[in-house]
């Protein structure tokens, strides 16, 4: 059964409330306020020891048990296939989270993170607002809200709550007790105000979701001069493809970055700026790739592509109205205008836009103009197609983008790496120069 | 407060006294009701009527027994007459001239209470001077259990007009506290927390807290902020960490889905603090606060003194069987307003079984509104 995990202790479910495959305990008033007591208690924060716990975690790697991951798929939809490799990343990257952590500073005897000459420190009162069914999502930010000691006040996904629930029952396990866990209802008025709440009672917050999420939560909120928000907005990722491509690579691994997942994540892939002397042959491979995909059951150890909600599929229809449509099986391909919404924002579905490009027009002004009015005004990530190392860098120099890969798929997973230019669990700390 | 010395006639009774608590009510008990009785016949007009038409005479009253002849005042009784009617003849004609100015300072009027007019006739109690010293004795004796210390600096958090605004800020007063009153401009739980955090920091802050416990399903009016709100407004966990004491009063503490003694503990748990101790009182103002829960929370007892408490049979007007429910009934030995075994419109379960704390007092358990349920829903009713 789901609950509540406050203070380290799973609390009393007084009742629930359906929310597609689970049942989610509605949380009293009463209960968030006292998670919020204990999200503002002061903390001393050791990095030392949040290092141990999760290295621990991540080489037990039981803290979350195949049967979920079946019961996750089974309810998402996504292949177990996907869980277990993702979750084998996640566990890699706890259980060498010392090793993580080396690469961004060093760790003094008293626990701090000294890094570019300063001295980082946590233990700061958090709110963490996840969403999405993402499985690596909740393990990765709440295993950086960790490192970073954040006292948090966590609200679960209500679309997929059980990675969340049973990390912070590890983390629990494991004696640190920073991470309370706060089932709440983002549809009802009187949860809202609870997460507009903590927001103003924590000193920073973390919001995930589609930009729309979390226009919602920070829109209708005042400025909170001390107050630092780090949202997370959607990915817009895509490929630009040069005529120098191996096209074979390129398709392979655009039909891949777009389905991993049923293409719901922030880095899948979206969009494609390719030449337009490559189209016929670039389109046969898309399509032989898309074929090649294997269809069935979630729960098929083999299984690519799962089971994709009916809902995400009318966006994406809708989205790809005004474009040709060059596959549309399950995966949906169409080549766009420079308006589309399959360019300009994302549809948590498999779904592509195809822009091609003449000689002459700027494959990176492109894309950098379909992502000009995003929130971030640019790209999660970017991966680049070409032979050429000059070619490589003058995109990587000039993309929108807060990641650019190379010859990649957009969801390669590098735990390791910044996302959305940040390393989170030094943005949840403070620095000060100690001279 | 101990020693204040209650008089009717010849007879007296030191109201701050807790043997009254240890001690099943004896003679000198029975001598202050006789007296309270008799000086009711002799100088209010309307008592004097009613005991007549029920076939009392004061001298007949010579034990508890003989008290369960006095016939019971309902509430519609009260709201059908005028207000002055409960008062003595001698008080009434000294208003009608002009005022109590020959009275002697105890025997003036300290204080007057109306409950809501808004939703009928009101009700309204006036306690004199030494009334009012009566009853701050009173609620003293109540914290008979808990080192004065412990509740030294009070957040009251009643409405300043309601009578747990003035009888918690003049009796902690008179003890010996410092009281801060809720400022009168503060709705918002956000607001009241904030004055809180910030009350009197020389001397580290509050450690005692007055005030209603939550506003029950159904009530549409506060009588000020209540300690659920305040929980749940207390971020910093002000109340957990700081707060040693806490009265409540106005309406059931102990409503299961509000679980606010569990909610402090937890608290207190969190703030590594010793358990906050909880005072639960009950009343009306009409007569006085006449119960309260000691150390182990378990029903409400009958703090007999100012106030005499029965728990009757509505058809005899007979005291209940222990065990037995029946309605609540008070007596409040005042000067002023004259309520003589006053339905407040209450019925509880009649508990003689001795407490764990070493008191003999019976208590009242399991209280519910029965009668006047609609003034109760629309006013600021029972308390």
């Amino acid at each position: 059964m789901l609950q509540n995990i406050i203070n380290g202790e799973p609390r009393p479910v007084e009742s629930e409330r359906d929310a597609g495959d689970w049942k989610l305990p509605v949380t009293p008033q009463h209960e968030a306020a006292f998670a919020l007591k204990c999200v503002r208690k002061p903390a001393t924060p050791d990095l030392r020891r949040a290092i141990a716990a999760l290295s621990a975690i991540g080489r037990a790697a039981s803290w979350i048990s195949d049967a979920d991951l079946k019961q996750i798929a089974a309810s998402s939809g996504s292949p177990v296939k996907y869980m277990r490799f993702a979750m084998a990343r996640v566990n890699a990257w706890l259980a060498n989270v010392g090793d993580y952590v080396a690469r961004l500073g060093t760790v003094d005897a008293f626990g701090a993170l000294e890094r570019g000459g300063a001295r980082w420190t946590g233990g700061l009162p958090t709110t963490f607002i996840l969403a999405g069914d993402d499985i690596t999502v909740a393990p990765w930010m709440l295993g950086q809200a960790v490192l970073g000691d954040a006292t948090c006040l966590v609200k679960p996904s209500s679309v997929e709550p059980l990675s969340a629930f049973r990390f912070v029952q590890a983390v629990a396990a494991a004696g640190i007790r920073t991470l309370h866990l706060v089932h709440l209802d983002s549809a009802a008025e009187g949860d809202r105000a609870v997460i507009a709440k903590a927001i103003e009672s924590t000193e920073q917050s973390v919001v995930l979701g589609e930009d729309a999420t979390v226009g919602k939560i920070y829109g209708p909120m005042p400025f909170l001069a001390n107050h630092k928000a780090i949202p997370y907005w959607s990915g817009r990722s895509g490929v630009v493809v040069h005529a120098d491509a191996d096209l074979e690579l390129a398709a392979r691994h655009i039909v891949f970055g777009a389905t991993e997942d049923r293409g719901n994540r922030c880095i899948s892939t979206k969009k494609i700026f390719a030449p337009r002397a490559l189209a016929t042959r670039l389109e046969a491979l898309l399509v032989a790739e898309a074929d090649r995909l294997r269809r069935g059951s979630p729960l098929d150890d083999a299984t690519e592509l799962g089971t994709l909600d009916p809902g995400a599929r009318a966006r994406a229809e809708s989205a790809a109205a005004d474009g040709e449509i060059v596959y549309q099986k399950d995966l949906v391909i169409a080549r766009v205008g420079d308006r589309s919404p399959l360019l300009c924002t994302e549809v948590p579905y498999p779904a592509i836009g195809l822009r091609y490009y003449a000689e002459g027009e700027d494959p990176i002004a492109l894309a950098n103009a379909a992502v000009k009015e995003g929130p971030s005004k640019k790209a999660l990530v970017m991966s680049v197609f070409t032979a050429s190392d000059a070619t490589y860098a003058g995109a990587a120099a000039h993309l929108a983008a807060y990641k650019v890969l190379r010859n990649l798929p957009t969801s390669h997973l590098d735990l390791t790496s910044a996302h959305q230019g940040m390393h989170l669990c030094v943005e949840l700390m403070r620095g000060k120069e100690v001279c | 407060m101990s020693g204040f010395t209650m008089r009717f006639g010849d007879a007296t009774l030191d109201v701050g006294d807790v043997q009254l608590d240890r001690q099943p009510l004896g003679a000198n008990f029975l001598a202050m009701a006789r007296a309270f009785v008799a000086d009711t016949y002799e100088g209010c007009t309307y008592h004097r009527q009613r005991l007549d038409r029920a076939g009392v005479k004061p001298d007949q009253v010579r034990s508890f027994e003989d008290f369960e002849r006095i016939p019971l005042l309902g509430p519609s009784d009260v709201s059908s007459t005028a207000e002055f009617s409960l008062l003595p003849d001698r008080m009434v004609a000294a208003l009608h001239d002009g005022g109590l100015f020959d009275f002697r300072p105890e025997e003036r009027i300290a204080k007057k209470f109306t409950t809501t007019g808004s939703t009928g006739r009101p009700k309204v109690s006036y306690y004199t001077v030494a009334d009012w010293e009566a009853g701050s004795a009173q609620v003293v004796r109540m914290f008979q259990h808990i080192p004065p210390a412990n509740y030294s600096r009070i957040f009251n958090c009643f409405n300043p007009g309601h009578v747990g605004g003035k009888v918690f800020e003049d009796t902690f007063n008179r003890a010996g506290c410092t009281v801060e009153n809720k400022h009168f401009t503060l709705q918002k739980p956000e607001d009241v927390i904030r004055q809180l955090y910030n009350g009197i920091p020389e001397l580290g802050g509050f450690n005692g807290l007055c005030l209603p416990p939550c506003l029950p399903p159904g009530l549409k009016v506060g009588k000020g902020g209540t300690l659920d709100e305040l929980l749940n407004a207390d971020v910093d966990n002000y109340i957990g960490a700081k707060i040693r004491v806490i009265l409540t009063a106005g309406a059931p503490r102990d409503l299961p889905e509000f679980r606010l003694k569990e909610r402090v503990w937890e608290a207190n748990e969190l703030a590594g603090a010793e358990r906050t101790v909880f005072v639960d009182l009950y009343g009306c103002a009409e007569v006085a606060l006449a119960c309260a829960d000691c150390q182990h929370n378990d029903g409400l007892h009958l703090m007999q003194g100012h106030t005499y408490t029965e728990v009757v049979n509505a058809e005899t007007g007979k005291r209940v069987a222990p065990g037995e429910r029946g309605l609540v009934v008070f007596t409040g030995f005042k000067h002023a307003s004259r309520y003589l075994r006053y339905m407040i419109g209450d019925e509880a379960t009649f508990v003689a079984d001795p407490c764990r704390c070493g008191r003999t007092s019976p208590r009242l358990k399991d209280i519910t509104r029965v009668m006047d349920k609609e003034r109760l829903r629309q006013g600021c009713a029972a308390g």
